[in-house]
């Protein structure tokens, strides 16, 4: 079973509200200094269930990013996970591109890639939680979807995936190939071993341009987004309290389920 | 000079880190409170590589430097000083095997040390012979095709848990150090007495262990490499773990001042966060000098080692100044606790119990002092 793992990197979601500032001119989030990138959480979960599978069905994993040279650091964290080869897209004529312009590329890069069985992405990205790049691939390469996997299995007829809802699960039957998002539910990702990173260290990583998968470019960049940002802030967090009387716990209770109703909350 | 990290070793601190972030952080505390030996973690880090850092990968280890090692120590440290001590002390018999044995006592050796099957010890020390090295007493006679071994040892770090100690000891009574042998002996050998020693401040879930030998015979195989090289082989070990205490007392240092600025941040007096008074602020800044200062005295060692330079002297630097250093950041760390510091459920008690521990393995900070002086003065102020 070969797959194709879709990761990018992100903004340590970890990070305190307080410690992040934005840049109103570039409308970019400034990440704070001495704070290292990581891969995206859900992207990490993904390369653990396609070890996983892996390791029962053996294959390739091929880990895929599109962004800055310097996310070869997070292919390199994939690969030391296990995973066997890694690419990285980069061309500033991507810069700017909506989540139709990245999964156009991606898509572009799996192509060329080729040979594969299932397309694992994270279910969104720590960052602006669109959800939406995994979706978007399936459609471009006419594939079938699951999304918010928490668990794959191969079966005969292809992929059973264990989809979390929200009052439990539901299960597919999937053909081969599929794209599959990846929810937390996965479990923890493993932690590389030190043989993992000392393999990893040792590949190459190669780097695609624009030109090396042939994409169209009208369909990328900034120019062919198709949602324009039009603010971009740091919430301003205040705190109220409100303290809620009854004659009894029930009453204080019931008085506060009506509170959080006429706030919105519930 | 390039102080940049590679890639490689960038890798290998950040996979430190979240293995001390998973495991270790809460581990600490636990093992502390329940005294029990963390045998859980020598499983869990086996399979990532971290028994047998500095081992070769022949023998099952990764075959790293000294640098990269104190780069993951460093973590594994701030994660839980006591669980790095006691898992990484097996670096000590490991590279006296690695550096003084013949092709089969490393095979037969290091690859159950590096998955976490057997744990070893090395007994040097004495009763009446802890800085004073070269006069032990413990014997090693010669009887045919064996060594008969009779003595006391102390302080042997892991020692009721060790599946194999190596024993420091001495073939001719008068010969100093000419006269010193390294010689293993399993469990299982008749004449082996261990008793542990309690009470200890720090390293509450750790081992040490009183060791006697009486008659106790081991195969003539068992020394490992030649008679009158002993303490030089011995100081080999005790060089790499003078760098890997240094290095764990800067991530000890470093957890105290994560914890500080928290805590100054979050506690207010005066309606203010005390991180704003400028007496708690300097207590943070002089942690965070000495802390990166102890850390860079540690990476020079490290890398000196991992160079095949001379490095007595700045194993003994490194070793002094970050022992002392650690002592000194967790009592400025209780001290921005206030009187809350002094009480266990409050982390930075149990960091400075551990960081007292650490004054004295390797060398006490005196002796280390007396080893710069002798360096620079050429004046031995041990000699009799």
């Amino acid at each position: 079973m070969n797959i194709i793992v879709c990761v990018k990197q992100v903004l340590d979601p970890e990070i305190p509200l307080g410690r992040l500032k934005v840049d109103p001119k570039a409308q970019q989030v400034v990440a704070p200094e001495g704070i290292c990138p990581i891969i995206n959480p859900y992207d990490e979960r993904a390369v653990e269930l396609a070890l996983r599978l892996k390791e029962k069905q053996g294959g390739k994993i091929t880990i895929l990013s599109l962004g800055h040279p310097s996310w070869v650091a997070i292919v390199k964290h994939a690969l030391s996970m296990g995973a066997d080869e890694g690419v990285l897209i980069a061309d500033t004529a991507f810069e700017g591109s909506d989540s139709f312009g990245i999964a156009h590329v991606l898509s572009k890069a799996i192509q060329k890639i080729g040979n594969y069985h299932l397309i694992l992405c994270g279910r969104q990205s720590a960052d602006w939680e669109e959800g939406l790049v995994g979706t978007i691939i399936a459609e471009k390469l006419s594939m079938p979807l699951v999304t918010l996997a928490e668990d794959v299995e191969v079966i005969e007829q292809g992929l059973k995936v264990k989809q979390v809802t929200l009052g439990g699960h539901q299960v597919f039957a999937v053909p081969v190939p599929a794209v599959v998002t990846v929810s937390q539910e996965v479990g923890r990702p493993r932690l590389p071993s030190g043989w993992g990173i000392i393999n990893a260290s040792r590949k190459q990583v190669p780097v695609w341009d624009a030109k090396s998968i042939e994409i169209d470019l009208s369909q990328v960049g900034v120019r062919a987004a198709r949602r324009e940002l039009i603010k971009l802030s740091v919430p301003d967090r205040t705190r109220k309290c409100e303290i809620i009387h009854g004659e009894t716990m029930a009453k204080a209770g019931a008085r506060l389920a009506d509170r959080l109703r006429e706030a919105g909350i519930l | 000079m390039d102080f940049e990290l590679t890639e490689e070793q960038r890798m290998f601190r950040q996979m430190a880190r979240e293995f001390a972030e998973r495991e270790l952080i809460s581990a600490g505390k636990e093992y502390d409170q329940s005294g029990e030996y963390p045998y859980e973690f020598f499983k869990k880090m086996a399979p990532l590589g971290l028994l047998g850092i500095l081992i070769p990968q022949q023998y099952g280890g990764l075959g790293l430097g000294p640098l990269t090692w104190v780069l993951i120590n460093e973590q594994l440290a701030w994660g839980s000083m006591s669980i790095a001590t006691i898992t990484q002390t097996g670096m000590l018999p490991g590279s006296i095997i690695l550096d003084a044995g013949n092709e089969e006592q490393k095979k037969k050796y290091l690859p159950p040390l590096c998955r976490g099957e057997k744990i070893y010890s090395m007994a040097a020390a004495e009763p009446n012979a802890g800085s004073d090295g070269a006069n032990i007493e413990t014997k090693a006679a010669s009887d045919g095709d064996s060594w008969v071994l009779n003595g006391n040892k102390v302080f042997v770090t892991n020692g009721n848990v060790a599946d194999m100690i190596i024993v420091l000891a001495q073939t001719e009574k008068g010969k100093g150090g000419k006269g010193l042998v390294l010689v293993a002996v399993d469990k299982e050998t008749p004449g082996i007495f261990r008793a542990p020693i309690k009470g200890e401040t720090g390293l509450r879930c750790g081992d040490i262990a009183q060791v006697r030998l009486t008659d106790c015979r081991v195969p003539r195989e068992n020394a490992i490499n030649e008679v009158g090289l002993g303490l030089k082989f011995a100081f080999g070990g005790i060089t790499n773990m003078r760098i890997c205490i240094s290095s764990q007392c800067v991530g000890l240092a470093q957890r105290c001042i994560d914890i500080c600025v928290k805590y100054a941040k979050e506690r207010q007096q005066f309606k203010k966060p005390i991180g704003s008074f400028q007496l708690v602020q300097e207590l943070i800044a002089e942690s965070v000098v000495e802390t990166e200062a102890a850390r860079w005295l540690t990476y020079h060692a490290a890398y000196r080692r991992e160079k095949g330079l001379s490095v007595t002297r700045e194993a003994s630097i490194a070793k002094l100044f970050s022992t002392e250093m650690a002592v000194r950041t967790t009592v400025r760390a209780i001290k921005v606790h206030g009187g809350y510091g002094c009480f266990e459920d409050y982390t930075v008690e149990r960091l400075n119990r551990e960081a007292l521990i650490t004054l004295a393995p390797g060398g006490t900070s005196e002796v280390h002092k007396m080893t710069i002086g002798r360096q620079m003065l050429d004046i031995d102020a041990l000699s009799r």
